[in-house]
């Protein structure tokens, strides 16, 4: 089990944990769907890698890299 | 009356179908949260009126933002009325948990899938019988597909109620939507190919940056390089000959030569010297309009959220940033999309340096004056001026205010084709909007200017002979002594700079009144070079005059949106904080521009201000801590 940061772009894996403990951001992601178990691909970061680019059932998401790094997650496929 | 409700997911269409139903030009975009309050228009069909309302978009009626309390609250006021239930089919197994909690709610609804011809493994019929709701496939953008969905409502409120059969609360409690996914979906799905590929390339960080100063360079290029001026001139020759008609027509009117001064400078110049900025400002629009509606937006705000934080923003911030280049009070009512609060007077306490449109006609007249040549190249530059002061009082901000924490979560659209027509009809609002301002307050005001400039103090009509003689060169003159810091005492430019408080547009229309010409930019711009003229300009003073323009107060508009949103001390420090900054900073340039020696001084005092940070930051790191750095604990354990 790794956080999102750390996994390479291209990498398909799934959500195992998401420690984020503010209810805002944890209602929000569960809104958009960004929950344990669904399936992820991480896309890439932008300028300052302050946010990460995964995409959850063919849309993309771009996510803050404080929250990223409380979302544990699987490697499925490199 | 019946009512209707228009609800789903952010960015899946309502506001288009809002439009196409009711016929309206409410401001649509490929991004989440444009709509930011509820809207409401009556609509006929059938004989028979309904009352449409377009609520913001949510995730879920027990969400967190601002538009979503908005949205939630509307709905749990109005549980009887029939609910539009608008799905992007490209993301239709998210927003079917919107739907599921509608249905919880005990709501009517009725579930219009928007795009679904761009979805083909999606069956629609099963989806109805799963859920037991009316489903309808829509392109929210084709009247003809709208008249179905109206047809289909109109059965649903008038003629068949009944046919709205809801689940029973145990029904619904025990659906989820993965699993009514599940059972719609009838092939794998493929839709997302060239979004991918495109933002494979255009996402890398070598390529982003130059890619985006390109495009924003290309659209000035072609806002006011050589297609904007050949399409400005067309313009204007037309519009020249419509006005000379008018003008004869005046004259010819046997009444007194006060209405007839009156007619021809008050109302008629005011309109010619507006109306003559409409190409370039419709130019403009069309390019945002045009990144806005290809998705391209959401990307700027994805890629320099980093930049953006490092100033004390986030990337949503982008949003009601470039819509403050369109027009300051609505970009500050678009601020209602981010949820943290500090985050939203911060973004909103930094729209006034994003020059509005408004602004644009006095940019053109002054830059054609000394820098016309390269004028798309100038106006580019007074732009990036602007941004970079913005950027540096940000960063002010982020040490003086509270931290802005604000989480950024943002949904990535789809790249889609730019619709033509509604990036025309966006670009019509605007100018409508503009031409209807032209009408009100502009032409109020301008009678006020026209009174103030051709009478005396003892209300003697000067016949346009004497401006010194003038209310407006008595008021004005009163006020120069401040503005002449920094070489601005000309009574004419005192009194433009203080009509540009009322509407940005008045200052080009206080120009003209003053000088007493009328007609194209070129007539006013001669005037303005004239020695003759009432209000002329140095190369000089031109420039002070734009960095003071550029940087000063937010039109009255834009003050009482501020003043609604965030409350009166902090309109009055927007008001009051811009006043001395763009003082300041004209003051500045103008030292420097009068006195080139001026710069290397403040080189010299910039310099030396670092060098004091610095060696302060390096004593502060030199003393010992109290023990609790993380240094000092890994020594310890």
């Amino acid at each position: 089990m790794e956080n999102l940061l750390n996994i390479k772009n291209g990498v398909k894996c799934k959500i195992i944990k998401i420690d984020v403990e503010n209810i805002a951001v944890k209602t929000q992601l569960k809104n958009l769907m960004i929950e344990e178990g669904e399936v992820i691909i991480v896309k890439g970061f932008n300028y300052g890698k302050q946010s990460r680019m995964i995409e959850i059932s063919k849309t993309n998401f771009a996510i803050d890299s404080s929250i990223a790094k409380q979302i544990q997650v699987e490697v499925l496929k490199k | 009356m019946n009512n209707i409700i228009l609800i789903g997911n952010p960015n899946t269409g309502k506001t288009t179908l809002f439009n196409t139903m009711t016929r309206s030009n409410e401001k649509t975009s490929n991004w989440h949260g444009v709509t930011v309050a509820e809207k409401s228009k009556k609509f006929k069909f059938q004989n028979r009126e309904y009352l449409l309302t377009d609520l913001p978009g949510l995730y879920s009626v027990e969400g967190y933002s601002n538009e979503e309390k908005i949205a939630s609250k509307y709905l749990k006021q109005h549980k009887d009325d029939l609910v539009i239930n608008i799905c992007d089919a490209n993301n239709l197994k998210r927003n079917l948990r919107l739907t599921l909690e509608l249905m919880k709610m005990g709501l009517k609804i009725v579930l219009a899938i928007n795009m679904a011809s761009e979805v083909n493994y999606i069956n629609y019929k099963k989806l109805g019988e799963v859920l037991n709701v009316p489903v309808i496939e829509i392109d929210a953008r084709k009247t003809k597909s709208v008249n179905s969905l109206k047809e289909l409502v109109s059965e649903l409120v008038c003629e068949k109620p009944q046919k709205i059969a809801k689940l029973d609360k145990i029904q619904i409690q025990n659906i989820k939507n993965d699993e009514i996914f599940d059972k719609i979906k009838v092939d794998e799905e493929n839709n997302c190919v060239y979004t991918n590929k495109i933002d494979k390339i255009l996402l890398n960080k070598y390529v982003f940056l130059p890619v985006f100063l390109v495009v924003t360079f290309l659209v000035f290029y072609l806002t006011f390089g050589p297609v904007g001026i050949a399409i400005l001139n067309v313009f204007n020759m037309f519009f020249e000959k419509i006005f000379k008609i008018l003008r004869n027509l005046i004259f010819c009117i046997n009444t007194s030569i006060v209405v007839k001064q009156f007619l021809n400078d008050a109302v008629l110049n005011t309109f010619q010297t507006v109306i003559g900025f409409i190409p370039q400002i419709v130019l403009l629009l069309f390019f945002v309009n045009l990144l806005e509606s290809i998705g391209f937006m959401s990307r700027v705000a994805f890629m320099l959220d980093g930049l953006l934080k490092k100033i004390g923003l986030t990337g949503k911030s982008v949003f009601s940033l470039m819509m403050g280049f369109g027009c300051t009070t609505s970009a500050v009512m678009v601020t209602r999309n981010l949820e943290n609060n500090n985050l939203r007077k911060r973004t909103a306490l930094l729209l006034p340096f994003m020059s509005c449109t408004a602004k644009l006609p006095i940019f053109l007249v002054i830059s054609s004056l000394f820098f016309d040549k390269y004028k798309y190249l100038f106006v580019f530059g007074l732009y990036l001026f602007s941004i970079l002061i913005a950027i540096v009082v940000s960063l002010i901000y982020k040490k003086l205010l509270k931290p802005a924490d604000d989480i950024f979560i943002l949904e990535m659209p789809k790249y889609r084709l730019p619709n033509l027509k509604k990036i025309f009809s966006d670009s019509f609002i605007v100018i409508k909007d503009f031409l209807i301002k032209v009408g009100s307050t502009i032409l109020l005001f301008s009678i006020i200017v026209w009174v103030l400039q051709n009478f005396s103090i003892r209300f003697e009509f000067l016949n346009g002979e004497s401006f010194t003689d003038s209310i407006l060169y008595f008021i004005s003159s009163n006020f120069s002594f401040v503005f002449k810091f920094i070489g601005l005492e000309n009574a004419g430019i005192v009194s433009a700079i203080f009509l540009g408080i009322i509407a940005k547009e008045m200052i080009v229309v206080g120009l003209s009144m003053v000088n007493g010409v009328s007609g194209s930019m070129q007539v006013l711009s001669a005037s303005l070079v004239s020695a003759d003229s009432v209000c002329s300009f140095s190369p000089i003073s031109s420039i002070v005059f734009l960095c003071f323009i550029l940087l000063y107060s937010p039109c009255l508009s834009a003050i009482a949106m501020i003043k609604n949103e965030f409350g009166r001390k902090t309109a009055i420090y927007v008001f009051v904080v811009q006043f001395i900054l763009a003082f300041v900073v004209s003051w500045l340039v103008y030292k420097v521009l009068t006195y080139p020696a001026f710069l290397y001084i403040l080189l010299f005092f910039i310099i030396l201000d670092i060098l004091i940070s610095f060696v302060l930051k390096f004593r502060r790191n030199d003393k010992p801590c109290e023990g609790d750095c993380g240094a000092c604990r890994k020594i310890s354990s």
